[in-house]
């Protein structure tokens, strides 16, 4: 299939410098995603790919070839919309079969590989109606569907379930994802929804403000955030980030929280700790433990807040002074807990950033 | 849209007092006034067009004729006099055929592409093109009939039936592309741009996507323009030339001819028929023009 890279990437509208020195590279069959706050610039960075945005310096390569000044009808992408755009004057046979009859293709064949995308997902029964006669979910069904039977090596999608409610987001998602296992194309997906993003993508490109924060695999994202902006972003529910200042004792860092001090020498910093510094250090809420007697983890004493059941896990709220932070325990050792209580904190596993330049350290 | 069922809440029903209310019976008067005054013009020229000429003599304008006799109706179609030829308005109305269908058709066609094609491409010029347009569509064309003269009769189009054609398409054209704009401005970027990427280069997406979607708009350009073009005198006048002179043009060379008694009823007939065209227009496609209007307005 094909990789596509984006190279030196700029594009301003007006003022708004919205895609900043943009490097991307996707290989061939991957699903990436395009994470990030609305306005960070991964639709502009989508459009960018598709051809549908020119882009002012920079360069689009897709297979072997330079795009860039290719028209979007010409590069031989599909793409799945947001508001789905399907076309309102049509049936779904002739949505689907639209841009095979566009690109000449057989009657036979577009008849064929209609029949495939509607069994595929599901539309068979629907292949006469209108768009307007459809429900939200079988809209995207359809849009995904044409952008299938393309078979084109790309595939974009422009945050194709956010109009859906959460149930049926869920099934589309497995949906999109047995897809993409089954077909294997280079895939570039845009959402602001993490958990989309760790679900489906084999690397997640984190963006804020036209820049690529992060560009990793979803496991290193959530265990490896190289900026606070990321590790705030990823995880639900999120990591907890406390700020704090480094104390040096005896060669050992410590992390100073007012009048508390937790032992931070299990970090593997990238350089030697400075003495002093500001830091924020974070922590996934189910990575701290109750503390028992067996343990040989730095433990630390704090008081609980509140308590948050959720089902089969419940959050713990503590807080260090005006600091607070959340555990995540199994329901069943939560329950009757109060008062103060003895917390482990692996530190090896924690990701601490400078205050200042918010980035790991 | 989804189609959902009205919840029972929703329902509009009619207050019944409303009907008795004085700002009610005020809205009939003026409406009934209104009728009255639209009305009777027409209702005069038909009771006046079946009369006989004795009837006429005797009569007064608003006696109503005493049978129904279609005489002055077959006159004014096939042997009412203009100077010394009698041939009746009917060559005339295949001329006004001639002139309007292709007048029509392209003059939207045209404008439908013009309008299209400003509304996907936003750019300064495309600013300044549509600007112009605007301006276009409001100065009057008497200001520049006699350099048209000139320009056409310098091309050779003047007096001949692509030129009367090429003058209708160019005063339609802007005030169509406006229409159109307008209607295209509301349509969805995405769909153009799915388009694209399924392939499809601007005049497909035009044709395939877009004009299928704009039959309201279709409707209203079809009935601006067939009903203008018709009704036109002083182009057809001028650049029609002798052959093609529109019914319009022969109504009034019909109306002004005096050899003997005025023929009011010929007269009267031959105006009916000269209007009887964009009256059908307006009564068949009543319709489809008001949902036109009214989509064009809430885009707009």
């Amino acid at each position: 299939m094909t990789q596509i890279s984006v190279i030196e990437a700029n594009k301003s509208f007006g003022p708004q410098h919205i895609l900043r020195d943009i490097n991307l590279h996707v290989d061939s069959g991957e699903f990436i995603v395009l994470l990030g706050s609305s306005g960070c610039g991964k639709s502009t960075l989508l459009n960018v790919i598709a051809g549908l945005e020119d882009l002012d310096t920079g360069r689009i390569i897709a297979g072997d070839q330079d795009v860039t000044n290719v028209d979007s009808s010409r590069r031989n992408m599909s793409m799945v919309f947001q508001s789905y755009a399907l076309y309102p004057t049509m049936t779904v046979r002739r949505n689907l079969g639209f841009g095979l009859r566009v690109n000449k293709v057989p009657k036979a064949e577009i008849a064929k590989r209609v029949e495939w995308a509607a069994n595929l997902l599901q539309l068979t029964p629907l292949l006469d109606r209108r768009p307007s006669q459809l429900s939200g979910g079988q809209r995207q069904r359809v849009a995904i569907g044409r952008a299938l039977v393309r078979r084109s090596p790309v595939c974009l999608f422009d945050e194709p379930l956010s109009n859906l409610d959460a149930k049926l987001r869920t099934e589309m998602r497995l949906e999109i994802k047995k897809l993409h296992q089954e077909l294997r194309s280079t895939i570039v997906y845009v959402t602001h929804d993490q958990i989309e993003a760790m679900t489906l993508a084999t690397r997640v490109a984190v963006m804020k403000g036209g820049k690529i924060e992060q560009y990793a695999t979803p496991d290193e994202l959530y265990e490896k955030p190289e900026t606070l902006f990321v590790a705030g972003f990823v995880g639900s529910p999120s990591m907890n980030l406390l700020s704090a200042c480094i104390h040096i004792e005896d060669g050992e860092p410590m992390a100073i929280f007012g009048d508390r001090q937790l032992p931070i020498d299990a970090y593997p910093f990238r350089q030697p700790a400075v003495n002093g510094q500001e830091i924020v250090i974070g922590f996934r809420p189910e990575e701290v433990q109750l503390a028992d007697d067996r343990t040989t983890l730095p433990t630390l004493f704090a008081p609980i807040t509140f308590i948050e059941p959720m089902g089969a896990d419940t959050l713990v709220w503590f807080a260090f002074g005006e600091q607070k932070f959340s555990v995540r325990l199994p329901s069943a050792k939560a329950r009757g807990l109060s008062g103060e209580v003895r917390l482990a904190f692996n530190a090896s596993s924690a990701s601490i950033f400078s205050k200042e330049s918010e980035q790991r350290l | 849209m989804t189609a959902t069922p009205l919840a029972p809440t929703l329902v509009y029903t009619v207050p019944r007092s409303s009907s008795m209310r004085p700002g009610r019976i005020l809205l009939y008067v003026i409406l009934s006034l209104a009728l009255v005054y639209y009305a009777i013009p027409l209702l005069l020229v038909i009771s006046t067009s079946l009369k006989t000429a004795e009837e006429l003599r005797n009569g007064n304008i608003f006696t109503l004729p005493q049978s129904l006799n279609f005489d002055a109706w077959t006159k004014a179609w096939m042997t009412a006099c203009t100077g010394i030829e009698c041939n009746g308005i009917h060559g005339n109305f295949w001329n006004s055929v001639e002139i309007v269908v292709p007048s029509v058709i392209l003059s939207i066609l045209f404008g439908a592409l013009t309008g299209f094609a400003l509304s996907q491409w936003q750019s300064k010029l495309s600013r300044v093109i549509l600007l112009s347009l605007m301006l276009g569509a409001f100065i009057p064309y008497k200001v520049i009939l006699y350099p048209l003269v000139r320009i056409f009769s310098s091309v050779g189009l003047y007096g001949t039936l692509p030129g009367i054609i090429l003058i209708h398409i160019i005063f339609g054209l802007p005030y169509m592309a406006l229409l159109f704009f307008n209607f295209y401005q509301g349509v969805p970027p995405e769909l153009s741009k799915a388009a694209k990427m399924d392939g499809a280069g601007f005049f497909t997406i035009f044709f395939e996507i877009m004009l299928p979607m704009s039959v309201n708009v279709l409707v209203v350009a079809i009935i601006m323009q067939a009903t203008g073009i018709w009704n036109d005198f002083l182009l057809g006048l001028i650049f029609a030339g002798r052959d093609h002179l529109p019914m319009t043009v022969q109504l009034n060379n019909i109306v002004n001819t005096t050899t003997g008694v005025k023929e009011y009823n010929v007269n009267m007939a031959a105006t009916f028929l000269t209007a009887l065209p964009p009256l059908l227009i307006y009564i068949l496609s009543g319709r489809y023009f008001a949902r036109g209007l009214a989509a064009g307005a809430v885009k707009g």
